[in-house]
């Protein structure tokens, strides 16, 4: 009887900690990293924005292309005036969904996130298998995937050619609080 | 003509290391010194805010990638991934300014609390939900915010 009782308060907190609604960060992280022979690139931004609306599972990133830091000033400014043209097109979008967010279960599963990314101006469809993590009002994801540049029209000069990668690793670690 | 020949092969090679010296230069330069440059706009949150929701194409092209000054006040200290972050807003306005601190700010940021009013210099890179600004310092304690 007693452990009938447990059981279902634990339920009862379980169903309740987890608030339906949506979910927001303002200082999400997403890197991204190329590798040739001749040198690694990385680069971080601290300052990703993200909604989950944990009802359908949409989620939608956004980020400003000149808040990547980069460990060299040169490759930061290459980056911005010469590849990306950040002045053009100063941010990147992601809108898509997690599949079968509505059937997780536990706290913490890996789960497929699929969409639309949207990087110097063209638009290229996406998925990747993410580590989702669902605490009392918070929703964390993380994660990494590749891409290729030539998807996104961005134009490498034949003299840094062989110091960037033809595909790059995007990782990414989402901290969703409520949003009220 | 042996001369000429040497002359011209030391010409080259003092043009080539002339050039590598430049290139690794260039290579190696260092990122802005935010602490020691001058600002290039004065403002304050509410302003630039406004500017942003007015027009943001505009309001990038005038702040985007430049050194801004601005005095507001706290709304909210953090610490994210061992940088201080302190966001600023103004009094008409729910949206504010984020401003990642550079680390050797860290101890001077957490000393203020929500409702100090503060400068802080650091380079804009545009809009999202909120202004942000990156590899900022804090410039002094103000009490006058307009």
């Amino acid at each position: 009887m007693i452990k009938n009782t447990i059981l279902i308060i634990t339920l009862l907190f379980s169903i309740c900690a987890f608030s339906q609604g949506k979910y927001l960060t303002k200082d999400g992280y997403i890197s991204f990293f190329s590798h040739s022979l001749v040198e690694d690139i990385k680069a971080n931004n601290y300052q990703v924005v993200s909604i989950i609306d944990s009802e359908t599972g949409e989620i939608a990133i956004q980020l400003l292309m000149k808040s990547f830091m980069f460990k060299k000033a040169l490759m930061q400014e290459h980056f911005n005036e010469s590849y990306i043209e950040s002045h053009k097109y100063p941010k990147a979008i992601f809108k898509g969904f997690i599949l079968n967010f509505n059937e997780f279960e536990g706290e913490n599963s890996n789960l497929e996130i699929k969409g639309i990314l949207s990087i110097h101006g063209k638009e290229k469809e996406v998925s990747t298998i993410a580590n989702v993590v669902i605490l009392e009002n918070e929703i964390n994801l993380s994660g990494h995937f590749m891409v290729e540049v030539a998807d996104f029209d961005i134009k490498i000069p034949m003299v840094v050619r062989n110091n960037i990668a033809k595909i790059i690793k995007i990782s990414f670690e989402l901290n969703h609080k409520p949003y009220n | 003509m042996k001369n000429k020949t040497f002359k011209i092969i030391s010409i080259v090679g003092i043009v080539l290391i002339f050039l590598l010296g430049y290139a690794l230069k260039q290579y190696n330069k260092p990122h802005i010194d935010i602490k020691n440059a001058e600002a290039s706009i004065y403002t304050s949150v509410h302003e630039i805010v406004d500017e942003f929701q007015q027009d943001e194409f505009l309001a990038n092209k005038k702040y985007t990638d430049n050194i801004i000054q601005l005095k507001g006040t706290i709304f909210e200290i953090s610490i994210n991934e061992g940088y201080s972050v302190i966001t600023l807003k103004s009094k008409n306005n729910s949206f504010g300014v984020i401003c990642n601190m550079l680390p050797e700010n860290n101890l001077d940021a957490i000393k203020h609390k929500k409702g100090d009013v503060i400068e802080i210099r650091g380079v804009c890179t545009g809009y999202l939900l909120d202004l942000i600004m990156v590899k900022c310092v804090l410039i002094n304690n103000s009490n006058n915010l307009k």
